[in-house]
C-alpha cells in the first residue's frame, strides 16, 4: 500500500479508532495485526519473510540470552576470580557467535539472494564475456518484499546487541515479531534500536489531543514536501537528466540538484508522515533528518541525512572493522614501514572504505552505486586529510569566522554531495568532463530558469519555488526545536489555521491524482 | 466552566470557517462546463425541473442532441425530458433512471440502444460529466461504482476537489462568473445547435469478428426493462439516425429480436430516413455523427404520434400550469435557436463551439 | 590520565576535552577522530577495546574514556 493513497489513509484512520477504543494490553497486538494486515496488502505470501526473520532474531536471541543468563547465575552462585571468568567467558562468546552468525548468515543471506543475484550473474556474465566466452545469462525476476532492506538491518542490529550484552532480548515471539513488522517503519525506514523502543512499542497509551494533532500536523508537513516540492521537481529533473544530448554541461549539474532536492523533500517527507503516525499511536521513532543542507562540510553531511542508517553503519561495521584483528595487525605493519602517524590512519581507512561500499551497494546493486560510495569515502577522507591545511589557512585569513564563510561552506557542501550522484544518474560515463568542461557563457540563473523553465509551467516553476523556500524557512526559523515543538508552543487557534492553510496549499497545489503521475517514495526501492 | 463553553464556541467557528473554506476553494476549482463543452450540466439541470413528465429519455448523445423536446411539446403536447450525457453508459442511464423514479413516473421510457455498444468508459471526462450532476444518493454511489474506471476513486465524486485540484492554474472568467449559478444550457436536457455541416464521405463501416454485445450490457437493458415493468412504463428503445458510428444489421437484429421477446417497441430511425425526412446535408452540425436542431425537430416529429399511442401519454396542452411552463421553455428554446441561427449565417459558425479556431 | 591528554590534544588539538562531557554528542569526537583514539589507546595503554565498548556514553568525557581504560585493565 503506498503511502500515497487514499487507501493507506482510511488504514490509518481505522486502525488509529480501534488503537484506541480497545484496553490499552491489546494495543500493541492490534499494532502487530495491522503490520501483517498492512504486509499483507502486497500479496498474502511476502509476510512468510519477516516472519521468517522474526522468528529467527527472537529464536536466536533468547537462546544468546539465556547464555549469558547461565554465566552472570554462574558468576553469582560460584563467584568466580577473573581469570576464571575470563576463561569461561571466552568460550561462552565463542558459542554465542555461532548463533549469531547463524543469524546474520540467514537474515542477510535473504537478503542478499534477493537483492544481489542479478547483479552477481551480470558480473559473471562480464567476466565470461572478457574471457571469450559469450552467452545470455538468465536473470532472475524476483521482486523485493517491502521494506527487507530496513527490517533485516533493524533485526540484525537487535541480535548483535544482545550478543554484545547491550540489553536482554525480548521473550516474547510476538512482541518480537511486531519490532520486526511494526508498519509505519517498512516503507521508508528510520531503523530502530530495540532498546529504544520497546518502552513505547508494547506499552498501553492512552488518546491524548495534543498528540495526534501534533502527529498530524508532521504527516501534513511530510506530504507537503512529498506532493508539492518532491513530486514537482522530478519529473523536470528527471527530463535534464535523461537526455544528456540536450541538457549537457552545467545542466547535469543542475539536474543532479534538481535531484538532490526532490531526494530530500521525497525522503525526508516521507520519514514525517511515518514518525507522524507513529506519533499518532504514542510511538516516538528515531529521526532520520536533521536538516542537512546546514551541514559545513561532507561528513557532517552524512552524521545529519539518513542517520539511522549511518548510525548503524557506524556501530556495526565501522567500528567492528576499525578494531578487527585485521585491521590492527595492518596498522602495526604500516606503523613499521611509515610511522605511527600512518599506523594510526590504517583503521580508519579500512573500515571507511568498507563502510562507504556497502552504503553504496545497500542503495542499490550496481557498480554504479558502489562508485557513488567511494566517491563519498574519497572526499571525506581526503577532507580529513587537509583539515589541518584547512586549519592554518584559517587562522591567517580572519574572515573565515563570519557567516558569509559559513554560508559559502553551506553552499559547497551541498555540490560536494551532489557530484557522486552524477554516477547515479548518468550511468554511462561520458557526461562527467562535459559536466566540468562547460561554465561559461549565460549566467547561472539564467540557466537554471532556462532548464527547469522550459520543461515546467509557470506557476509550477513558482510553486516549487515557494514551496523550497518554505522547507529552508522552516529549518531556519525552527532550528534544532523542530516545527513541532514550536508549533505547539502556540496557541492553539494560530496552530490549528496555520496547519489548516498547510493543508489547503497541500490539497489545492499538491501533484497528485489525475493527470500527474503518482510517484512511489524513492526510498522504498531499497 | 464558562471558560469550557467559549473553547467549544472557538472550536465550532474553526470547524465551520475551515468546511466553508473547503467548499468555496472546491465550489471555485471545479470545472464549469460554460464555454465549449456544456455536457457537464446536463445531468444536474434535472433537479432544477418540476417533476411532471410523461416521457423521459435516456441515453448518450444519440439521445441528448437528436430529439427536440420543445417540439413534441409544441406539436403534441407531449411533456418530456432527456436525461442523457457524453457517452453514457447503460448502467449510468439505468442509475439515472432509478434516480429520477425518486422524483417522477413518466408514462414512457425511450432508451437510446446505442450504448449496447460498449460496457466501459473510455474517457474519465465523460463520467466525470455524467456522474457529477447526480444529486447523492444510493444510486449515483452504485452507478459510480458500476462505470468509474480502473485509476477512479468513490473520494474523488465525495469531494471533486481531489480530482479538479490541478485546476488552479488554470482557473478562468468563467470559474468567477459561475461561481454561483450556471444558469441552464440544455432545452429539458436537449444540447442545442443550429449550425450546419453536410455529411462527407465516412468510411466503409470496418466488419467486425463477433457482433455480440457485452453480457454487461445487457444486464442493464434487462434491469432497465424490469424497473420500467414494475413502475408500470413503457419502454421503447431507439437507435438515433446517425451516419457514424456504424450501427450493423447484426446488432439491429439482437435489439429487434430482444424487443419482439419482450413486446417492446424497436424504433430504428436508420430505417426510416425517408419518414423521418432526413437531409444529411443540413440536418447535422458535425457531417453526420449527431443531427443539428433541425433534425433534432425532424425526428421530434417522427416519434411524436408513436408516442401518443402509448397509455400514460396523452395531448396536455389544455393544462393551463404546464402550458406556462412550456410556453416559457419554447419562448427560450426559440431565442436561442434564432441567436444561434444568426450568429452562424453571419460567421460561418458558432463563437462558443469553435474557441481558438 | 596524562597520557590520555596528550593522546586526546593530538587527535582534537584546541578542543577543550578536559571540561567537555559531550565530546561525542557534540560532534566533537566522530566516528574518524573516534577510532583514532581507540587505536592510540590500544597502543599506548596495551589494552584492547572491543567494538561493543564503543558508544558514545564511554567516550563523552576525559572521565568515562580513563573509566574505560581503567575497566579494561589499561591503567594499572
Amino acid at each position: 500500500m503506498a503511502l500515497v493513497s487514499y487507501g493507506f489513509g482510511f488504514f490509518c484512520a481505522v486502525l488509529l479508532l480501534l488503537y484506541y477504543i480497545v484496553p490499552g494490553r491489546f494495543q500493541w497486538r492490534i499494532l502487530l495485526a495491522a503490520s501483517v494486515l498492512f504486509y499483507g496488502f502486497a500479496g498474502p505470501l511476502w509476510i512468510l519473510y519477516p516472519a521468517a526473520s522474526s522468528v529467527s532474531v527472537w529464536y536466536l536471541a533468547r537462546k544468546i540470552g539465556s547464555m549469558t543468563d547461565q554465566y552472570r547465575n554462574w558468576v553469582q552462585k560460584d563467584q568466580p576470580d577473573r581469570t576464571q571468568k575470563k576463561a569461561y567467558n571466552q568460550r561462552l562468546k565463542a558459542r554465542q557467535k555461532r548463533f549469531l552468525i547463524l543469524g546474520l548468515l540467514l537474515n542477510f543471506g535473504i537478503l542478499a539472494v534477493l537483492k544481489y543475484t542479478n547483479f552477481l550473474l551480470s558480473n559473471v556474465e562480464g567476466i565470461l564475456h572478457l574471457a571469450g566466452i559469450s552467452g545470455e545469462m538468465e536473470y532472475a525476476d524476483w521482486v523485493l518484499p517491502l521494506g527487507i532492506s530496513y527490517y533485516t538491518f533493524q533485526s540484525m542490529g537487535y541480535l548483535i546487541d544482545v550478543y554484545q550484552r547491550k540489553y536482554d532480548p525480548e521473550k516474547s515471539l510476538l512482541r518480537t515479531a511486531l519490532f520486526v513488522f511494526y508498519f509505519p517503519q517498512l516503507t521508508v525506514g528510520p531503523i530502530s534500536r530495540f532498546d529504544r523502543l520497546k518502552e513505547e512499542l508494547y506499552s498501553p497509551h492512552r488518546f491524548s489531543m495534543d498528540r495526534l494533532a501534533a502527529g498530524g500536523q508532521r504527516v501534513l508537513w511530510g506530504y507537503f514536501k512529498k506532493l508539492v516540492v518532491a513530486d514537482r521537481i522530478g519529473p523536470a529533473a528527471s527530463m535534464i537528466t535523461g537526455s544528456p544530448e540536450i541538457y549537457g554541461g552545467v545542466y547535469a549539474l543542475l539536474g543532479i540538484a534538481g535531484h538532490v532536492i526532490q531526494l530530500y523533500a521525497d525522503f525526508s517527507g516521507g520519514i514525517d508522515i511515518i514518525l507522524g503516525i507513529s506519533e499518532m499511536f504514542g510511538i516516538h521513532l528515531p529521526e532520520n533528518f536533521d536538516r542537512p543542507f546546514s551541514s559545513r562540510s561532507l561528513a557532517e553531511f552524512w552524521r545529519r541525512w539518513h542517520m539511522t542508517l549511518m548510525q548503524w553503519f557506524r556501530e556495526y561495521i565501522f567500528f567492528p572493522v576499525s578494531t578487527s584483528q585485521a585491521a590492527r595487525k595492518l596498522s602495526a605493519a604500516a606503523g613499521r614501514l611509515a610511522g605511527k602517524k600512518a599506523a594510526g590512519k590504517v583503521p580508519v581507512y579500512l573500515a571507511s572504505l568498507t563502510v562507504w561500499s556497502v552504503t553504496g551497494i545497500w542503495h542499490g546493486a550496481s557498480w554504479n552505486w558502489v562508485l557513488w560510495g567511494l566517491a563519498n569515502c574519497v572526499f571525506m577522507l581526503l577532507s580529513q586529510e587537509l583539515s589541518g591545511l584547512f586549519r592554518s589557512l584559517q587562522s591567517r585569513f580572519p574572515f573565515t569566522d563570519g557567516r558569509g564563510y559559513q554560508c559559502f561552506q553551506k553552499v559547497r557542501t551541498f555540490f560536494v554531495f551532489c557530484l557522486p550522484w552524477m554516477f547515479i544518474y548518468y550511468p554511462a560515463a561520458e557526461v562527467f568532463p562535459r559536466l566540468l568542461g562547460i561554465l561559461k557563457g549565460e549566467g547561472l540563473l539564467s540557466l537554471m530558469l532556462g532548464g527547469y523553465g522550459t520543461l515546467m509551467d509557470t506557476p509550477d516553476l513558482m510553486i516549487l519555488g515557494l514551496g523550497i523556500l518554505f522547507m529552508a524557512l522552516a529549518g531556519q526559523i525552527c532550528g534544532n526545536e523542530g516545527l513541532k515543538e514550536r508549533l505547539s508552543r502556540l496557541p492553539w487557534p494560530v496552530s490549528y489555521g496555520l496547519s489548516f492553510v498547510l493543508f489547503l496549499i497541500l490539497l489545492v497545489t499538491g501533484v497528485y491524482g489525475r493527470g500527474y503521475e503518482a510517484s512511489q517514495f524513492i526510498y522504498n526501492r531499497f | 466552566m464558562k471558560r469550557k463553553k467559549i473553547n467549544a464556541l472557538f472550536v465550532l467557528l474553526a470547524a465551520a470557517i475551515s468546511l466553508l473554506v473547503l467548499w468555496a476553494v472546491q465550489r471555485l476549482l471545479v470545472p464549469k462546463y460554460m464555454g465549449m463543452v456544456v455536457e457537464g450540466n446536463l445531468t444536474g439541470e434535472y433537479y432544477k425541473e418540476v417533476p411532471d413528465h410523461d416521457v423521459l429519455i435516456l441515453g448518450n448523445c444519440e439521445a441528448y442532441e437528436n430529439i427536440s423536446p420543445a417540439v413534441l411539446w409544441r406539436e403534441f403536447g407531449i411533456s418530456s425530458y432527456i436525461r442523457g450525457n457524453a457517452n453514457q453508459l447503460m448502467a449510468q442511464s439505468y442509475y439515472l433512471l432509478e434516480d429520477a423514479l425518486k422524483y417522477e413516473v413518466p408514462g414512457v421510457v425511450v432508451l437510446s440502444v446505442s450504448s449496447m455498444t460498449n460496457f466501459s468508459q473510455d474517457n474519465e471526462s465523460y463520467n466525470r460529466m455524467t456522474l457529477d450532476g447526480m444529486r447523492w444518493s444510493p444510486s449515483k454511489w452504485k452507478a459510480i461504482q458500476a462505470t468509474k474506471m480502473e485509476d477512479e476513486h468513490v473520494i474523488e465524486y465525495i469531494f471533486p476537489l481531489l480530482r479538479f485540484h490541478s485546476r488552479w492554474k488554470e482557473l478562468e472568467k468563467e470559474d468567477f462568473t459561475y461561481f454561483w449559478d450556471r444558469g441552464t444550457v440544455s432545452h429539458n436536457g436537449y444540447y442545442m445547435r443550429a449550425d450546419i455541416r453536410p455529411a462527407g464521405e465516412f468510411p466503409a463501416a470496418r466488419r467486425r469478428s463477433d457482433y455480440s454485445f457485452d453480457p454487461r450490457c445487457w444486464d442493464y437493458l434487462e434491469k432497465i426493462r424490469l424497473l420500467c415493468e414494475e413502475k408500470g412504463i413503457s419502454l421503447i428503445l431507439m437507435k438515433a439516425p446517425a451516419l457514424y458510428p456504424a450501427w450493423y444489421d447484426q446488432w439491429d437484429q439482437q435489439i429487434a429480436r430482444y424487443a419482439a421477446d419482450h413486446g417492446l417497441l424497436y424504433i430504428n430511425c436508420m430505417k426510416e430516413p425517408e419518414a423521418i425526412g432526413i437531409d444529411f446535408s443540413h440536418d447535422t452540425y458535425d457531417g453526420g455523427i449527431h443531427m443539428n436542431v433541425y433534425g433534432a425537430e425532424k425526428v421530434a416529429r417522427f416519434l411524436g404520434p408513436e408516442l401518443l399511442k402509448v397509455p400514460g401519454v396523452s395531448d396536455r396542452r389544455q393544462e393551463e400550469a404546464l402550458a406556462v411552463r412550456w410556453e416559457e421553455k419554447c419562448r427560450v428554446y426559440d431565442e436561442k435557436k434564432a441567436e444561434q441561427e444568426e450568429e452562424f449565417s453571419r460567421l460561418g459558425y458558432l463563437k462558443q463551439f469553435y474557441q481558438g479556431q | 590520565m596524562e597520557e590520555l591528554y596528550e593522546i586526546l590534544e593530538d587527535i582534537i588539538p584546541g578542543e577543550d576535552y578536559k571540561n567537555s562531557t559531550a565530546l561525542v554528542d557534540d560532534d566533537i569526537l566522530t566516528s574518524f577522530e573516534l577510532v583514532r583514539l581507540v587505536t592510540e589507546i590500544d597502543s599506548t595503554f596495551d589494552i584492547s577495546i572491543p567494538s561493543s565498548e564503543i558508544v558514545p556514553d564511554n567516550f563523552n568525557s576525559a572521565e568515562t574514556i580513563w573509566a574505560l581504560i581503567e575497566r579494561l585493565g589499561g591503567a594499572g
